[in-house]
């Protein structure tokens, strides 16, 4: 045999082992897909233990489940699966002593922790997420006051699952309405590290829904509604749905949003202002160890809806508006404002500002900068502007 | 002498092989020591490195320069004598097999914690070298025609990632400016100083070369690029992460997954995997080569040939055994790599060539 020919035969032999494949394979058929996970505290035999609990998604269910309960058969399209363990990471092998296959996090995208744990376990939960290698640092992280276990187990509504749903909060509809702020992972992370500034995760909650179809039971649905102030190792309180737009219109990261403000003296608000755009402006001075936080706001809105009789597209009307407009805008970052100092979390990022601004001064306060905020005093400055009055000008005037 | 290699390369292929030596471990490790050492002024610690570049090169391409066509493992022994020269060839035989062994275990760290757990190292650090030890055998030609394609690969998926990203940036996460002043920025720019002097390989290369007067320029623009793109890749890892990048392991690759265009263009990462395998692959062909007509020169080889096989198991075992573990080695990088690079890629070629400019040695006669 001339030596071409034996090298040729020996390297198709040499090919053979490569055959078999790698050793980090994930088949599709060995994996669980987890497409959100839940961590909650309890106590459980004698102890605080971890409870995990994954949503794993049926992939056979999940083309063929756009309608109805979500799935073939009326099984629903995901799997809630739980464990107990002493960490995080010991839940997740135990769900192995349930599960046949390797639970696989590389397509989960989202994390809701229970306040208990939200409080106490905050930072532990950040480790593990932010170390395991399948973890995405996309990830949405979310607090409850209900239990986890009963959030991954409600429906959801629009959506053929509850990813899809809560992936499309923070990119659709949470801006629609600026009342929750959803963050991922990397945005967190990096609020939490950075010295001067507090971050706030998204709240969201089960409620029981009125059936939406004809002939339905009453459903299990999930809401959001405000935020949870972390600061340092865990959640310290709560924002209102009005103190996390005023939050988030402060950190200029509010979109749109109805805002009924009033022109007339009355108990209901008779106009409504829609948020188009905006945009702000934080400036922190100290001055004798007083701090002075200023908070510039350009606003600019659309006159959506007018409940009065009287002309109302006229140049006195739109500054009237504007006025209420501005007013209202302050308002809500007055309410966070008072919340945060009440809290003594700096969501506002003034710390941060100070540190950006005047690295020198920051230095000095650094150490007792929550002993010096809730003495912050807070201006606004808001420009407001109203645009476009909707497809009527003046409203109907009826005879 | 002869200096046992046909092929010869144009200055433009040896400025190719001059980043490709730097580039495809420093885009991905420089970014979380740079930032842990000097925060927001981390990027413009490139500047001190890049200076830092242009030491080492002037210092190889003027010893190079005063003995055009000779290797360096060959002319030493004009310059310090006999015994001492060879001593000098055989250090460098040492400590480029050293580091070459450095080289190919990041490869296998970072492809056994990003990509596949379960796979031992010696897998990925075995085909790794077969690879490289099959392009030594082929030629310097031939690792910088492979070379100016993988360059191209390379750039094209930092310049895929870094646009994609773009729209994630947060100006405020590069303020305050300059923090901490000059000090930091020198501060920043130590480690990877460690990473750039690793274009000292030049002295071993200038042989190679058409004209041997191009490798100063070429080399000069190597490193200005380097500088450019290493700054760059710095400043987009802080602008996206801020200061949490100094705790990703491999803030480029975390840059790649936190890709999302629309909803639908994510998971992106096996782009950087393309950058790692193929770059790093002629990296360690590179200094492979390095090695391999160090050891030929050394011992006045006639063949560089029979030398590749058994330096390349060498190798496969010194990478395995080097580190016990990841942080091992980034503890390495942080603490003890700028002191140890300094020595071999500053302080011995300086030492040569202020010996050589002393004794009259080589220059326009040569």
């Amino acid at each position: 045999m001339k030596r071409e020919q034996l090298v040729f035969v020996l390297a198709i032999i040499m090919i053979f082992p490569l055959f078999s494949g790698c050793w980090s394979r994930n088949e599709i058929e060995t994996i669980a897909i987890v497409s959100g996970i839940g961590i909650d505290k309890i106590s459980a035999d004698g102890g605080e233990k971890f409870l995990l609990t994954a949503n794993i998604v049926r992939p056979s269910l999940v083309s063929g489940g756009a309608q109805g309960t979500g799935g073939r058969a009326g099984q629903p399209i995901s799997w809630s699966i739980n464990s107990i363990g002493k960490t995080l990471s010991d839940c997740e092998r135990n769900l192995n002593l349930r599960a046949a296959r390797t639970i696989f996090y590389g397509h989960t995208r989202y994390v809701v922790l229970s306040e208990n744990s939200a409080r106490e376990e905050f930072s532990d939960v950040i480790d593990y997420i932010g170390r395991h290698p399948d973890m995405r640092l996309r990830i949405l992280l979310f607090v409850t006051r209900d239990s986890p276990q009963d959030l991954l187990k409600s429906f959801p509504e629009l959506e053929n699952t509850r990813a899809r749903q809560v992936m499309g909060m923070e990119s659709i509809g949470g801006p629609r309405a600026s009342k929750i702020d959803v963050r991922n992972m990397a945005e967190i992370v990096g609020e939490l590290i950075t010295p001067g500034v507090d971050p706030v995760i998204a709240h969201v909650s089960t409620m029981i829904s009125a059936p939406t179809e004809a002939g339905g039971q009453p459903i299990k649905v999930l809401r959001f509604e405000g935020g949870g102030v972390i600061r340092e190792k865990g959640l310290v309180g709560w924002l209102s749905e009005v103190e996390t737009r005023g939050y988030m219109l402060a950190t200029g990261r509010a979109r749109e949003g109805a805002f009924p403000v009033n022109l007339q003296k009355q108990p209901m608000p008779d106009t409504t202002l829609n948020l188009t755009r905006m945009s702000s402006k934080t400036r922190v001075e100290l001055k004798e160890n007083r701090a002075v936080a200023t908070i510039e706001i350009r606003a600019e809105g659309d006159l959506v809806e007018y409940h009065g009789q009287e002309e109302i597209a006229t140049d006195e009307g739109i500054l009237k508006m504007e006025k209420a407009f501005a007013k209202e805008i302050n308002n809500e970052i007055m309410a966070a404002v008072k919340k945060a100092q009440q809290l003594d979390a700096d969501i506002f990022g003034f710390g941060a500002e100070l540190h950006r601004s005047n690295p020198k001064a920051w230095k000095h306060v650094e150490k007792d900068w929550y002993v010096i905020f809730p003495t912050i005093e807070v201006k606004t400055k808001v420009t407001a502007d109203i645009r476009r009055t909707g497809f009527i000008a003046d409203p109907y005037i009826l005879k | 002498m002869k200096i046992l290699e046909e092929g010869k390369i144009s200055g433009s292929q040896f400025m190719w092989l001059l980043v490709t030596i730097v580039l495809p471990t420093a885009v991905l490790f420089i970014p979380a020591v740079s930032i842990k050492n000097a925060g927001t002024s981390s990027w413009v610690s490139e500047v001190v490195t890049t200076t830092w570049g242009f030491v080492i090169i002037w210092i190889s391409a003027t010893l190079g320069e005063r003995f055009p066509g000779r290797g360096l493992a060959d002319y030493s022994t004009d310059i310090l004598g006999k015994y001492v020269g060879k001593f000098a060839g055989v250090f460098y035989i040492f400590i480029l097999t050293y580091v070459n062994a450095i080289i190919v275990r990041e490869f296998g760290e970072f492809l056994l914690s990003a990509f596949m757990p379960a796979t031992p190292l010696i897998v990925f650090n075995m085909t790794l070298l077969v690879l490289a030890a099959s392009a030594v055998r082929n030629g310097i030609e031939v690792i910088a025609r492979m070379n100016q394609f993988v360059v191209s690969l390379m750039f094209f998926a930092l310049i895929f990632i870094f646009s994609l990203v773009f729209g994630e940036i947060n100006p405020k996460h590069l303020t305050p400016l300059f923090e901490g002043g000059i000090k930091s920025i020198i501060h920043g720019g130590l480690t990877p100083m460690g990473w750039r002097g690793e274009l000292f390989l030049t002295l071993i290369l200038m042989p190679y070369l058409n004209n041997y007067k191009e490798a100063r320029v070429a080399g000069y623009k190597a490193n200005l690029l380097l500088g450019l793109v290493l700054g760059f890749d710095i400043f987009m890892v802080l602008a996206v992460f801020g200061k949490a990048a100094a705790h990703y392991v491999f803030p480029v690759h975390a840059l790649a997954t936190y890709i999302s265009v629309a909803g639908f263009l994510e998971r992106v990462e096996a782009f950087i995997l393309a950058l790692w395998v193929a770059g790093v692959t002629v990296k360690v062909a590179i200094w492979f080569y390095c090695i391999t007509m160090v050891t030929a020169q050394t011992f006045n080889l006639k063949d560089y040939k029979p030398v590749v096989l058994p330096l390349a198991v060498i190798q496969v075992v010194w990478s395995i055994t080097i580190y016990d573990n990841i942080r091992e080695m980034v503890e390495f990088f942080t603490k003890t790599w700028i002191t140890f690079s300094a020595f071999f890629e500053f302080f011995v070629p300086l030492t040569i060539l202020l010996v050589a400019v002393v004794r009259k040695k080589g220059g326009q006669r040569g």
